[in-house]
């Protein structure tokens, strides 16, 4: 059954864009199951039907939970086409630098403040953030403003920042896709 | 003059590190010459931690370059190329010595062995019914041959063994993954996995399996097939003794499997990287050629065309929505880590209803400015790291949060619960520590008697 005061808190990060992860990292860098997430996935039925009755569908990737329109669907992309060129960047340079790809998933590593300003002085970044409207900001100010907000991203106890559960499903699925190809 | 070669040897096995760097230097570099540099700078560095002048000298001596070939441990050095050849006893002692710089058998070694059996098989064949003395030699050759490849697989699989649980404990350990020379380090010890696992694995396991065809006959059916020949011939006894040989190789693929399984492990490992590194690179080429179409490189006015292909891999969040300006809170969010604080002020929500007298007791920093500002007061602040300096906690520790409290109270009368949160985060941050969260039927609660400050937990045990 639907627990009000949950819903409330449920529907105040939807409606805001925001992603409902499975897992929230705590300020100890331990990963806690999230109650809004579990209350949603206990009463999936009931949620689909009630934001389906105010406008929205509830979509449900297995490790997170948001809301899109239901007029415009998946045709809506803007905010999904920012989210890949930010994540892309990140990902790119790590790995160019020598890194391993875990420092972005492993909640006791993640990619500094620091490392995030040298990145945003390339051009070549400069240019691709413009590319992806997200206008003259710096990377780490699009990690702030969106990736973190979205919670595509989480901060860790070292105030570096790693994936979160959305995160680490994008870059999932871009693996398995370019798996899937190669296997072709 | 020169030092004997008994006193010699036992000046080089006394002072291991020479030899061992030359070893390294053979088996880094697949030689058996040494360059000279490369030794006398081992020596060197042997002769600077010995602080007596007498000693010295006679090591000076003893490593001579003209005084190991004078007692045959060296065998040549090329004046050319300034290489040496020691005496491959010399190395196979010092092999000996360290299990992890034995050598291992390669591919080639391995299929020698094997055209070595067929040839003593051959020759056994021949002379079985013919004069008796040269079936003896012949004998005595199988069994030379059969000896020889029992102690060399007995040496190889102690070798890998040692080698695969070094490099597999230095992975294991991890590293920082945030120290750019941790994480190189972690990719070369994968990459030298990978190399043993598919070099010197991978060969043994084919030569130590029945069924696997190298050139013909399966060594071990080779074997067989000796045993065979003793015993048609009424050669009994011998015929035993092969059977035995044969038993004690075939122990072996055993301890090599299981060391193959250990090292296919970490080889999956090294390979994943590599893929993850590839397909991370490509879409990244994808999203910069895309890019590149704009425009002739001016993006100011130009944006990426939503449809292209390269923006698949987002399908999965197609359709989030932007942030609504209109619905945003107004809490002012300092920078510090707020969502701990307000997981903790969620979880206690409840509780707080429930109890009247009870105001939100833990007291989010976000919201109370003057507690706020005490937090970062200097003074308190020097004081609580003068305590997370000095503090001692022994693991295990059944609830970290009450044991800290005590300890706070005893040495800072301002303290109060959100202390408590910090330092057990700073602590945790320093000390590496392994804390696991219990969540329990009810939450653990900390009263702070002097300000009536509650604080309700989910217990957090410290492990050790």
């Amino acid at each position: 059954m639907i627990q009000s005061e949950k819903s409330r808190h449920i529907y105040a990060d939807l409606i805001n864009g925001r992603i409902i992860n499975k897992f929230n990292l705590e300020h100890d860098n331990q990963l806690i199951p999230n109650a809004d997430y579990s209350e949603l996935f206990s009463n999936l039925e009931s949620y689909t039907e009630l934001y389906r009755n105010i406008g929205f569908e509830l979509v449900f990737r297995g490790s997170f939970f948001f809301i899109r329109d239901l007029h415009l669907g998946d045709t809506y992309k803007e905010m999904a086409i920012k989210i890949q060129v930010s994540l892309l960047i990140l990902a790119r340079k790590i790995t160019a630098a020598g890194f391993g790809f875990d420092l972005l998933e492993n909640e006791n590593a993640g990619i500094s403040a620091a490392q995030l300003e040298e990145i945003t002085q390339e051009d070549e970044v400069k240019q691709l953030i413009l590319a992806a409207k997200l206008g003259k900001k710096t990377l780490h100010e699009v990690v702030k403003d969106v990736l973190l907000e979205k919670r595509i991203m989480e901060k860790n106890a070292q105030q570096r920042y790693i994936l979160s559960d959305a995160g680490k499903y994008f870059f999932k699925q871009l693996f398995d896709q370019e798996k899937a190809s190669s296997e072709l | 003059m020169f030092a004997s070669t008994d006193i010699s040897l036992i000046s080089l096995i006394e002072n291991k590190q020479v030899i061992y760097a030359v070893v390294d230097y053979m088996d880094n570099h697949a030689t058996e010459l040494v360059n000279e540099a490369v030794y006398i700078q081992a020596v060197r560095k042997l002769i600077q931690t010995k602080t007596r002048k007498t000693e010295q000298q006679r090591l000076a001596k003893t490593f001579d370059l003209e005084n190991l070939i004078s007692a045959g441990l060296v065998i040549e050095v090329d004046k050319a190329t300034r290489n040496i050849l020691f005496h491959s006893a010399v190395i196979e002692i010092f092999r000996l010595f360290d299990s992890k710089r034995l050598r291992e058998l390669t591919n080639a070694d391995l299929e020698d062995l094997s055209a070595r059996l067929d040839n003593a098989r051959e020759g056994l064949l021949k002379h079985i019914s013919g004069d008796t003395e040269d079936l003896d030699e012949q004998i005595e050759v199988v069994f030379l041959l059969l000896s020889e490849i029992s102690s060399r697989l007995q040496t190889n699989t102690r070798s890998l063994q040692s080698k695969a649980q070094n490099l597999a404990e230095t992975i294991d350990v991890g590293g920082d993954l945030t120290l750019l020379e941790d994480v190189a380090q972690k990719h070369r010890t994968l990459a030298e996995i990978h190399k043993i696992y598919h070099r010197n694995i991978l060969p043994m396991l084919e030569f130590l399996n029945e069924y696997e065809q190298i050139k013909g006959l399966s060594p071990l059916k080779k074997i067989t097939a000796i045993h065979n020949i003793l015993e048609d011939f009424s050669y009994t006894d011998e015929a035993y003794r092969v059977q035995q040989y044969k038993i004690s190789i075939t122990t072996h693929y055993k301890t090599i499997e299981s060391i193959s399984q250990l090292l296919e492990r970490y080889s999956r490992q090294e390979k994943r990287y590599r893929q993850q590194y590839n397909c991370i690179e490509s879409a990244y080429q994808l999203l910069m050629d895309s890019a590149e179409q704009l425009s002739d490189g001016k993006l100011n006015t130009q944006y990426f065309n939503e449809d292209d292909p390269c923006f698949n891999h987002a399908d999965a969040l197609y359709g989030l929505k932007h942030y609504r300006a209109a619905q945003k809170s107004l809490i002012n969010w300092a920078d510090i880590n707020h969502r701990a604080y307000l997981d903790e002020y969620l979880l206690n929500a409840e509780q707080r209803k429930l109890d009247e007298n009870s105001v939100a007791q833990v007291q989010s920093l976000l919201h109370k400015e003057k507690q706020l500002e005490k937090w970062q007061g200097q003074q308190h602040k020097n004081e609580l790291e003068k305590f997370i300096d000095q503090i001692i906690i022994t693991a295990p520790v059944d609830d970290i949060y009450s044991e800290i409290f005590s300890l706070l109270q005893e040495s800072i009368e301002q303290a109060d619960l959100s202390d408590v949160l910090f330092i057990a985060k700073q602590l945790q941050i320093n000390k590496q520590w392994n804390l696991k969260v219990h969540f329990e039927q009810e939450q653990s609660i900390l009263v702070h008697t002097k300000t009536s400050q509650k604080l309700s937990y989910w217990r957090r045990e410290l492990q050790a």
